[in-house]
This record gives C-alpha cells, structure tokens and sequence, in this order.
C-alpha cells in the first residue's frame, strides 16, 4: 500500500512503519488505526484526508511522540525515534495560546524552553510574525486577537524553532471560508520559503488535493490507508482558483467517489 | 484582514467609554442614595419605631466614631488587629500556596491527606480557639495562628484545584517543544493556576479579620474585638456598631486593594471579574 516516491526512499525524512494503535475504553476494545506505513520524503507537503474519526489525529499524536503506538514504529532519518523530539512540530487544531502571554511571547515560547536569550527570541519573533502579517500585535494576548490571528500565532510558533517535520491537525478547520484560503495561500508561501516537510490532516478533499504533492485516503474506523494520489498540479499553485481547473477536479472525482463511500460506511457516530 | 476586535477599537473606543462612564456614575449615585436612604431610615426608626436601646442611632454610632478617632487606645487597638491579621494572612496563605503547588505535584500524598483536610477544615474555629489560646497563649500568637487556619485552607484548595485544572493542551504544547516538567510547571501550571490563587488569596481576606476577632473576642487586652466585646457586653449599641463600621471600612479597604492587585496579575483576562465574592 505504501508508495515510493520516485524510487527516493532513502530520501525519506519520516516513515511510519506498520502503525497500529488500540485503545481501551470501558469493556470495549477500539482500533483506531491499523497497519499505518507511509514514507513521506524531505520537503514534501502530504495530506491526509477521510471521514471523520478515522484515527487521523491518532497517527499525528503517535508521530509526534505524545502517544506511543500500540505497534509499529516511527523513523525520522531512518532512525526510530519514541517520545517528543525538537525536530518534530505540531500544530494544532485548535490554536492552544497561551492566555497570559502576548502574541510573541507565545510565538517565542519555544525558543525560551531552549535557553535562547531573550533579544534574540524576539527578533527571531518578530521576524516571524511579520511575515504572517501580525506586525503591530506583538503586545496583543489570545483573548484580543482574532481566530485567524491565532491560528498563524500558533503555526509560526512551531516554524521558529524549524523543526523538519511540521505536523498539521485541520489546522484552517475552525475558520470562515475565507480566512482559510488566504491562510491556505500563506502556508504554501512559508512552505516553498523553509523547505519544511509537513503532514497535513483535514476533513476537507478541496483543501488537501489543493495542498499537498500527495493526498493519502484513509478508510472509517479503524483508520487505513486506502489509497495515495500524486497531485499533478503544478507549484506554485493558486489557491484561490485553481479548483476549477480539469487536473483538479478529475482527481477531486476519483478520490470523491472512494471517500463518500467511506464516509457513508461509517457506523454511527464514533468518539475521537 | 483585521481582527474584529481591533476594528472595534478604533471606530467605538469613544462612544464606548462614555457610555461606560455614565454606567459608572449611575452606579456610584446609587451607591451613596442607598446609604443615605438607610442612614434617614434609621435616624428616623430610632426612637419612633424601636427602642434605640436595641438599634442606636446614626448620629449617636458617629459621635462614639469621632471620639475614637481620637483617642490613642482605638488607634493601638486597630494597629493590634492589623498586625494579627496581617501575620495570619501571610502564614496561612503562604503555607497554602506552598502546600498546594506540593500536592499538585505529588498525587499520592494529595490523595492520602484530602479527606482528613477537607474534615479540618469543617471545624468550627470557635471551638478551636481555647485550644489555641492554652498553646499559644492569650497575645498575638494565638490570632494569628486562629486567623491562618482559616485562611491556609482556602489558598490551599485554590491552588491545588487551579494548578489541576490548566489546560492539557497547553501542558502538550510545551512538552512537543522539548520542555521538561520543571519548565512545564514553570511556564504552564503556575501562571496557568494563578487566577484561581488569586481569586483564593481574595476570598480568604476577610476570614483573616473573622479569625482574629473570634480569638480577641475569647480572649484579649486590645484589638478591634476586644473594643467590640467591651461596647457590646457593656449595652452600648452605638458603639457596636461603630466598630462594626470600622471593620467594614477596613474590609472594603482591604478588598479593593486585592481588586487592584486581580487586575493587574491578570491583565490578560478577556473580561474582569466582580467585586462580588461567592459566599
């Protein structure tokens, strides 16, 4: 199931190798994901999509080293790596500021848990925060920005460290259509500048073929991969147009038709 | 793209503020027609619709004010429960902001003491206070210690439930970034438990005074209870009262400073709390 970039795999950043997780809930036995393999290779953007609680949130929780897989392993540089590590990040659906820090003592934080001094934390802060187009709300805590605020708050929080692999959880899932496309364009800007690897998660076929350079389908509960697509459009893309394209809907139908069935399989509605 | 709320500011900051202004000053005025409407009433009750004998009088409880204001042995008296509270204050919710970060961090021990803790604290201080006085004797020490049993359980609970409920999330944010517990407890569990310490520290303020008074009541040579005791035992009801006016005017001193105090440690808060305290 697993497929291999170009024949690169030794260029591969981060594999998930044979991924399943199992939880026990109250006399009940849930496998949330099972037989995860994906090889993601350096720089690459991937995106996973499927039904709701398909166990997406499950893997990026194991990836990042919050929660250990019931079996598998995770490889960064073809190392196997257990708990959190500095070179893996992790941004959040929901932005999760802290309320009593100002915007950029939020988006310095990790540069302080480092031992970074405080000027250059900062700078580096400031930097960042510029580039999102914050500039001016530096002194600003949570409660006084707004959603979309925030949520660039809590993605350049996790670029100013540069870990290589960045996870992202729907992370434009609580926002108005249109803050999400404009964040959607800013991602893909910051991404082609860094060269960081992201994986993507979203519930959202538009927004994940519109991203990724591979979108991953996963199966309802437990969580499979079904099948992985390369998305043949070229970058820099535009995402503010590019859905009308023939590229574009043509894979939009294909993986469409294979998720909906997915998506109508579903057995009720399933916890987390 | 702008926030909403920075918007707000700029086109509504104006016409906000007086509205605000005016709500202020509607309630200031009603606070001071509320006290002159009770004074009158009770001016003119007195004597008319009951015994002064049992209810005093207004000009008769500001007479005995006056006349304490200027007498020394008031002043020291004030100073003595002052000083009680003060020291009851600091011990009790020192040692219960300690106790609480320690009980936070060690479950098993938090565990073991809770029930026993919780049926300490159900103890009525009256009944303690002998106790304390054939321990600690009849001056300060025995206040003091009344007033931070008092006070040591509330900042206790405070802040071992405010540094329980801090937002996993936020605990998960820092440990993806690389922070070890010390850093988490640092930079997450304390500042993200500081309001519920605070709203302890505010809560508990006036039972340092409730402390201090039962155990000057019991026994004592000065404090404001003391004072109290001898107006009271001795049918001056006026003088009761004064000095019962006297501790509300301390209290409210008191409580507006913490306000302050609330308003500055938590600046960041969307909205501020009240000056209504849930008892």
């Amino acid at each position: 199931m697993t497929w291999i970039c170009c024949g690169s795999q030794s260029l591969s950043v981060l594999s998930l190798k044979n991924i399943s997780k199992r939880f026990f809930a109250r006399e009940r036995v849930i496998n949330a994901v099972q037989r995860i393999s994906l090889d993601v290779a350096s720089g690459e953007f991937v995106t996973m999509v499927g039904p709701s609680g398909c166990g997406k949130s499950t893997i990026l929780n194991i990836v990042s080293g919050l929660m250990r897989p019931t079996k598998g392993t995770v490889e960064l540089d073809g190392r196997p790596v257990h708990g959190v590590t500095r070179e893996v990040g992790y941004v959040t659906q929901q932005p999760n500021l802290m309320p009593w820090r100002t915007l950029i003592d939020n988006v310095s934080f990790p540069l302080q848990i480092a031992g970074v001094a405080k000027s250059e934390r900062n700078d580096r802060a400031a930097e960042l925060i510029a580039m999102v187009g914050l500039a001016g709300f530096e002194k600003s805590y949570p409660h006084e920005l707004s959603g979309g605020m925030r949520q660039r708050a809590n993605i350049v929080r996790t670029l100013i460290y540069a870990p290589k692999v960045m996870l992202m959880d729907e992370p434009f899932g609580p926002l108005d259509a249109q803050t999400r496309v404009v964040l959607q364009d800013q991602l893909l800007e910051i991404w082609s500048r860094t060269g960081v690897t992201i994986v993507f998660i979203t519930h959202d076929l538009h927004e994940a073929i519109g991203l990724g350079d591979r979108v991953v389908l996963m199966s309802a509960r437990p969580g499979r991969i079904i099948r992985v697509d390369k998305v043949v459009m070229s970058r820099p893309r535009d995402v503010f147009r590019m859905h009308d394209s023939g590229e574009f809907r043509a894979l939009y139908d294909t993986i469409w038709e294979e998720l909906e069935c997915q998506v109508r399989n579903q057995k009720g509605d399933a916890p987390p | 793209m702008k926030s909403d709320a920075a918007e707000k500011e700029i086109y509504d900051s104006q016409a906000e503020r007086r509205s605000k202004q005016r709500y202020r000053w509607r309630v200031t005025i009603g606070q001071v027609a509320l006290i002159v409407l009770v004074l009158a009433a009770w001016q003119f009750g007195s004597g008319r619709l009951f015994d002064p004998f049992f209810v005093g009088n207004p000009a008769g409880v500001a007479k005995i004010l006056i006349d304490d204001l200027g007498d020394p042995r008031f002043w020291n008296d004030l100073r003595v429960t002052g000083t009680e509270m003060t020291l009851g204050y600091l011990l009790g919710g020192l040692s219960g902001i300690a106790l609480g970060v320690l009980f936070a961090r060690w479950r098993l021990a938090a565990d073991i003491f809770d029930p026993f803790f919780a049926g300490l604290n159900s103890l009525p201080r009256i009944a303690l206070a002998p106790l304390l006085v054939i321990w600690f004797g009849i001056d300060i020490a025995s206040k003091v210690v009344l007033a931070a049993t008092l006070v040591f359980f509330l900042t206790f609970f405070t802040t071992l439930s405010g540094i329980r409920s801090v937002d996993p999330a936020l605990v998960d944010v820092a440990r993806v970034v690389g922070a070890n517990e010390q850093q988490i407890f640092r930079y997450v569990m304390l500042p993200g438990a500081a309001a519920w310490v605070i709203n302890g520290l505010k809560m508990s303020l006036p039972y340092a005074l409730i402390g201090v008074i039962v155990g000057e009541f019991l026994v004592a040579s000065s404090g404001l209870g003391y004072r109290l005791n001898f107006y009271s035992t001795s049918y001056n009801t006026n003088g009761t009262f004064a000095m019962l006016l006297v501790m509300m005017a301390l209290m409210m001193g008191l409580n507006a400073l913490m306000v302050l105090l609330e308003r500055y440690a938590l600046r960041w808060r969307a909205e501020m709390t009240t000056t209504i305290q849930p008892y």
